[in-house]
């Protein structure tokens, strides 16, 4: 299988390639320091990530990923 | 006769040798050769250009493994090296009638290989009895003390040389070919993709750094920014709150009602003085270091620079790890002719006056050459821009090394405010030093303070939280990557400048600040997936080490070669068996790669074709088109700019909705939407382009 954000190739049948699963992991473990920094929902924390400038690039992408799967299951 | 490296070198020595400093230029063809006389000799001054013979395999064929190899003259494996024909023959000619054979190129591992190839394959002599000039400069005293007290050829160095030619190559080639093939195996492709023994644990460096970058989520922090005003002077003061990071945004909150409009008071003041020697004179890597921090200038131009400096005798040998200058140096001479310099007499003459001629010696050394220092002769040409500016930070550092110590002035108060502890800084410097010589290049930033008192108050004016987040760590740079590379013990201070341009080159990184591309990507990839070893950076430092031994003469030259070999072999046998898989591996990069580097997006004319960026057989120029144009369906086109590299972005612009694309030209990069010449967003710097367009146009 390809990788759903980049068409990279991914092992065992997985959604994502490692990079973009390091990107989603990094985003659940850090989501936990921004809310007790900051004190913000889900959706408010990837809004604020998505805009800032040191953000790296997989994490930008893993996150527009999120909001698109979301916006098609709200469909 | 006397073989010089490079021409500019070969006058210089003729000129120097020569008893009246006049020696006669033979010319023949396009080349020329010099005659001149000395201590009842005739020397006749040839010059190589760099190498004149390569490496090349014994066997036919444009495969791998090929693990034996013959040394050639270049133009059989090097079709642009034309010139080198001619000379190789003229020195061959002229050795028929020569006595006595001197070795005068450079004396590093290079320059003694080039001389000792020269003599073996184009003098055709007994590489023992030859003589070798040693030198760091090509001043008339330093060449005349190296012909005179000339000794033998440094066959440990040439042993040194020999191997590291040899496994570069078989490296180089075999996995270069290696990767290649199994793209053009897989996929019918022909595109070169390389790696080295160092290029690939370079890359390797690289990649764990941008992966660390991309990979990235900022953590928020808030900072407290204060300004206040003491009482009894009326100064402003920056005002620094104990804790440079405060985690939550509520403590943030309550810190900053907690100091709003109220008063501090001057709890304690520490004063501090700190000295501050001189810099010692540069080596190559710190020369490289200082010139891309004051002047953005790449590593590799700065070696250039320098080593021109060199060839007009400006400036000792650059290519020395050393940071010291032995006594052996006549530093007083040296003074003495910058004494004469408009630029740089007062400071040399100053100098000279104290009698104390000590310079400030660094830790590194190196056997063959002292730190980079001017030689003190008059340039006798027009310096360009850039030599100019190398020329100048060389000199000024020299100088600056007979300086003294300077010393500043720390002064830190201390502030309470209600259960919050404050501070205000400021530094003075007390004696400048050194720091006046080296000026500009060192940085003097003062920040006085008021005299301030215990008790003293002071009305905290405005407090704010600002709220920050946490940076990704820096990217490398050209000069960072080379200082990485020197820490690790990779390359040689002469190759690694020319090795982190590959990178560039061969498309694995983007721009100068090194952000991978795809194809670096999925090059490290399939290597670390299935010959990590070519990314390891064990070999190549194992490598290093063992080559250091030759030159010491502790280990033999076969033996290392024989190992290298083995170890190659392993890793080809390997990769053979998994060729197609690393094929696919590749091509499947290489797909992603040129997609993000050509690919804009859908044509928004005709709708079902993609926009690529093209570039114009006839005229050579890019542009962006469509894919449906060929078949007469969308005429849809772009205009972009010729200069510098482009990389379709994921946005659209917000004034027009066209795609946006990020350039990069030199260290400058900006972002504009394909439609730049008409988007009604930037009509006006469509105006102002218009107007230097119509400006030009006039002009012709």
């Amino acid at each position: 299988m390809s990788c759903r954000i980049c068409g990279r190739r991914t092992t065992d049948d997985r959604a994502l390639c490692w990079l973009h699963e390091r990107a989603m992991a990094n985003l659940k473990t850090n989501y936990e320091k921004w809310k007790i920094a900051a004190s913000v929902d889900w959706d408010e924390y990837l809004e604020q990530v998505r805009g800032l400038d040191g953000t790296g690039i997989w994490v930008k992408e893993a996150i527009d990923y999120l909001r698109s799967v979301d916006d098609s299951e709200g469909e | 006769m006397v073989i010089a490296e490079k021409p500019s070198a070969a006058k210089k020595i003729a000129q120097a040798l020569d008893e009246k400093h006049s020696p006669k230029e033979v010319k023949r063809g396009k080349n020329r050769y010099y005659e001149c006389h000395r201590n009842d000799d005739d020397l006749l001054v040839v010059y190589a250009l760099g190498h004149l013979y390569e490496l090349k395999q014994t066997e036919k064929g444009w495969t791998y493994p090929r693990l034996e190899t013959q040394w050639v003259p270049k133009y059989e494996v090097d079709k642009k090296a034309t010139n080198v024909k001619s000379i190789i023959n003229l020195i061959k000619r002229l050795a028929k009638d020569v006595d006595v054979f001197v070795v005068a190129t450079d004396y590093d591992i290079e320059g003694s290989l080039i001389g000792y190839l020269t003599l073996r394959y184009a003098c055709r002599v007994e590489t023992t009895d030859a003589r070798r000039m040693k030198f760091s400069s090509l001043t008339n005293s330093e060449l005349i003390s190296a012909y005179d007290n000339g000794g033998w050829l440094n066959f440990q160095m040439i042993e040194a040389g020999l191997v590291r030619h040899e496994v570069d190559w078989l490296y180089g080639i075999n996995l270069t070919r290696a990767l290649t093939l199994s793209i053009k195996n897989t996929e019918g492709w022909f595109k070169i993709v390389s790696t080295g023994r160092v290029q690939g644990p370079t890359l390797s460096f690289v990649i764990e750094r941008d992966r660390d970058i991309n990979l990235f989520v900022p953590i928020p922090y808030w900072s407290i920014q204060i300004s206040g005003t003491h009482v009894k002077s009326g100064t402003e003061l920056d005002i620094e709150y104990e804790k440079e990071k405060i985690e939550t945004r509520a403590r943030a909150i309550a810190v900053r009602q907690d100091l709003d409009n109220q008063t501090a008071f001057v709890k304690s003041i520490d004063k501090r003085t700190t000295t501050q020697p001189p810099h010692p004179s540069f080596s190559l890597s710190s020369l490289q270091y200082e010139s891309y921090r004051h002047f953005g200038y790449k590593p590799s131009r700065t070696l250039a620079a320098a080593q021109k400096l060199y060839l007009d005798a400006l400036i000792s040998y650059p290519r020395t790890s050393s940071e010291q200058l032995p006594d052996s140096i006549d530093l007083k001479a040296i003074l003495r002719g910058l004494g004469e310099s408009r630029t740089y007499g007062k400071t040399a003459k100053e100098i000279l006056k104290t009698g104390r001629l000590v310079p400030v010696q660094g830790k590194k050394t190196d056997p063959a050459h002292p730190a980079i220092h001017p030689t003190g002769e008059k340039p006798e040409r027009r310096l360009t821009p850039t030599e100019k500016k190398v020329y100048d930070l060389i000199v000024k550092r020299f100088l600056a090394s007979f300086g003294s110590p300077a010393r500043r002035e720390s002064i830190r108060g201390n502030l309470t405010c209600g259960e919050h502890h404050l501070f205000v800084r400021g530094v003075r410097i007390t004696e400048p030093g050194w720091m006046t010589i080296y000026s500009p290049y060192a940085r003097i930033e003062e920040r006085i303070l008021p005299d301030m008192k215990e008790g003293d108050s002071v009305v905290l004016t405005s407090v704010d939280a600002i709220e920050k987040a946490s940076k990704p760590p820096a990217r490398f740079n050209p000069s960072s990557i080379l200082r990485l590379l020197e820490k690790e013990d990779l390359g040689t201070k002469s190759t690694r400048s020319r090795i982190v341009d590959s990178l560039k080159s061969r498309g694995y990184v983007l721009n100068d600040k090194f952000e991978i591309s795809t194809l670096g990507y999925a090059l490290y990839e399939t290597l670390s997936e299935f010959v990590p070893e070519v990314l390891s950076s064990d070999f190549t430092r194992d490598l290093e080490k063992q080559m250091k031994l030759i030159q010491e003469g502790a280990v033999k030259r076969e033996d290392v070669l024989e190992e290298a070999k083995r170890r190659l072999n392993d890793i080809l046998v390997e990769f053979k068996k998994k060729e197609t898989q690393i094929g696919e591996q590749l091509v499947s990069g290489l797909r992603r790669y040129w997609k993000a580097k050509e690919e804009i997006g859908p044509c928004p004319k005709c709708e079902d074709g993609t926009l690529f960026i093209i570039r114009s057989p006839k005229t050579g120029k890019r542009f962006i088109g469509c894919s449906n144009y060929r078949e007469g369906k969308c005429d849809l086109t772009f205009p972009l700019p010729q200069k510098g590299s482009i990389t379709p972005l994921n946005e659209t612009c917000p004034h027009c909705g066209h795609r946006m694309i990020k350039i990069f030209s030199g260290r400058r990069s900006w972002k504009t939407c394909i439609n730049w010449a008409q988007c009604p967003g930037r009509a006006d710097d469509v105006k102002t382009w218009s107007r230097k367009q119509s400006d030009r146009e006039e002009n012709r």
